[in-house]
């Protein structure tokens, strides 16, 4: 439910919107945002000269009578709750940036005592590893109590909050912060996820309702992204991505960055092996690189180790083979022997005992996220 | 008049570049690749033809071709991939026994290096397998892909070690009751191929391994 103050301070910022400095100007001038209402609604806007024309004009049409009721009505009908900077329930990690959102729309439940907030970020773009490693660590965060911030994209933000909800029974185990208005899904073909984050964790924005998905507005989301969080982890990036403009501010704000380092030769880890080189971000290869800088080890679960001794001839073979890269079927029968009718049986059994798994195109790997071999 | 799935009847109906057939027609493969019999409606009437095939189709593994390829990149996003994975409905796919996915042959191997078996090897081993079928099902029924649910009871026995082998796939894949029914008479059929009356652990685990394709994760975003 959305109180009186609580209306006063929507009023204002459906006036100024993402022009924070004139909301803050506002909040200076009147003690008692009352008197601001008063003023305006009898028309007198001398103490209101430090907004722009364009914040005045929205502050009269939205000082119309019913205007504001239809708004807040509004909103409670689509299930939206506003959290705004004066509240308790604003997140503590979000007011000590340099220009904190005044308002907060929020569609599910915005945790105030938000456990190792981490935003797990990357290219829309992403390979199959970017997708893997970004599901694991969502998976394992929260299975270690945390939460997964992200930004409802598809690729990375996607698949890291998508292993966040795939752990049964975690509370709020994500946040997602949106580049658009609460009620617009954006990209398309992303209703499911939408949905599923509204319902078990928390859709966040301060964009007004039916903002478009703006590409000037990322800039705005991922600073929201990277405040809410103690840590930003970069999957995967391109040389010139938005995820590396959020690692940018996470370090203005004094956050931690991290990034997931990538083959040379692939494209959307030049942004990630950049930033480790530069010394920007701290290089991980598993959730204890991340916990531990937060004080947290001994938390999360490591991958399950496997003694080499214990497998059958042929899985060593196999498993000794695909040390050194990917291999296909073809290349497993050539390099381990054993004939189709036992080759393939004994692929079938090292993935799913998590050792081994298979690629698009009859193709192996190690799976040393889920399993040391020792 | 009968169109291509009676006509192919008996035999093998090859659709190349399945993804790209209106869902419409995927979708009408349906009810013969269930029940062996197509019923074509029109205005006035409704006819019912035979059709009993077997479905061999072939599909690039994302819209650029190159997934999976380590030698060229794919330039498909995420959810070009997706919405192309969705044109093969789960319930088809369900129906489909056998995904081979394959990589791409290295110049050195299109010139020939790699001597497989011979055809005629192979020829001999399925006609050992059908003749093991013959001689199981009498005049009931020629092939394991026939059987009900009467004679998969009968003769596609799982033992222990099949069976937790078998609920382990079902956590995993996230089975359909349809997928274990269709699972042990594949496994049936390797067994017969490998000449073995029963169907062993590494049966099962080969017809376990054809069910799984990579693509079919790509649905959960």
């Amino acid at each position: 439910m959305i109180d009186d103050t609580d209306r006063l301070e929507l009023w204002l910022h459906y006036a100024t919107s993402t022009r924070y400095r004139q909301f803050s100007a506002v909040r200076e001038e009147y003690y008692y945002l009352e008197e601001a209402w008063e003023d305006v609604q009898k028309g007198r806007m001398g103490r209101l000269s430090m907004l722009s024309e364009e914040s005045r004009k929205r502050l009269k049409e939205a000082a119309a009578d019913g205007f504001m009721d239809r708004y807040v009505r509004w909103l409670d009908k689509n299930g939206v709750s506003v959290v705004t900077a004066s509240s308790y329930r604003y997140p503590a990690l979000l007011k000590e940036i340099p220009d904190p959102p005044p308002v907060l729309f929020c569609k599910g439940n915005l945790n105030e005592d938000m456990q190792l907030p981490l935003a797990i970020v990357g290219t829309r773009r992403c390979t199959d590893y970017g997708k893997e490693v970004a599901k694991t660590f969502g998976r394992e965060l929260v299975k270690a109590g945390g939460t997964v911030v992200s930004g409802l994209a598809t690729g990375i933000d996607g698949y890291a909050a998508l292993g966040a909800l795939s752990v049964e029974g975690a509370q709020d185990p994500t946040v997602a912060v949106l580049g658009c208005g609460i009620d617009v899904v954006y990209p398309k073909g992303n209703e499911k996820l939408y949905a599923a984050i509204a319902e078990r964790g928390c859709l966040v924005t301060e964009f007004l309702p039916k903002t478009p998905a703006l590409p000037q507005n990322f800039p705005f989301r991922n600073r929201i992204i990277s405040g809410l969080s103690l840590g930003v982890l970069v999957v995967e990036a391109g040389e010139r991505s938005g995820a590396s403009i959020t690692a940018r501010l996470a370090l203005e704000q004094g956050r931690e960055v991290f990034a997931v380092p990538g083959r040379i030769t692939d494209l959307m880890s030049a942004g990630t092996n950049g930033m480790i080189r530069r010394g920007e971000a701290k290089l991980v290869t598993g959730l204890s690189d991340i916990l531990e800088e937060f004080g947290e080890g001994g938390f999360g679960e490591e991958a399950q180790q496997v003694a080499f001794s214990d497998l059958s001839p042929l899985e060593q073979r196999i498993v000794k083979a695909l040390e050194t890269g990917e291999k296909n079927e073809d290349e497993l029968l050539e390099t381990c022997g054993g004939g189709v009718d036992e080759l393939i049986p004994t692929l079938t059994g090292l993935t799913f005992s998590g050792i081994i798994k298979q690629l698009p195109g009859s193709v192996y790997a190690l799976d040393p996220l889920q399993t040391t071999i020792v | 008049m009968p169109g291509e799935i009676s006509l192919a009847h008996m035999g093998v109906l090859f659709l190349d570049e399945f993804s790209e057939f209106h869902r419409d027609v995927l979708e009408s493969l349906r009810q013969p690749l269930e029940d062996g019999i197509v019923t074509v409606s029109r205005a006035r009437t409704s006819c019912t033809y035979p059709a009993s095939f077997m479905l061999v189709a072939a599909m690039n593994p994302c819209p650029c071709g190159n997934r999976g390829s380590r030698t060229k990149a794919c330039t498909c996003t995420p959810s070009q991939i997706q919405r192309y994975a969705r044109r093969i409905s789960g319930p088809l796919l369900d129906r489909i026994d056998l995904f081979i996915e394959m990589s791409d042959v290295p110049f050195e191997d299109l010139k020939g290096k790699a001597a497989g078996e011979p055809s005629k090897v192979i020829r001999q081993r399925v006609v050992a397998a059908r003749q093991r079928q013959a001689e199981r099902f009498g005049d009931s029924i020629r092939t394991n892909a026939r059987m009900s649910i009467q004679q998969i009871e009968a003769y596609c026995h799982l033992n222990s070690g099949c069976q937790s082998l078998m609920e382990r796939a079902f956590k995993r894949m996230n089975l359909s009751a349809r997928a274990y029914q269709r699972l042990r008479k594949v496994a049936r059929t390797i067994a017969d191929l490998d000449g073995s009356d029963e169907i062993l652990e590494k049966h099962l685990a080969e017809a376990i391994r054809y069910r799984s394709l990579s693509i079919l994760g790509e649905n959960e975003l």
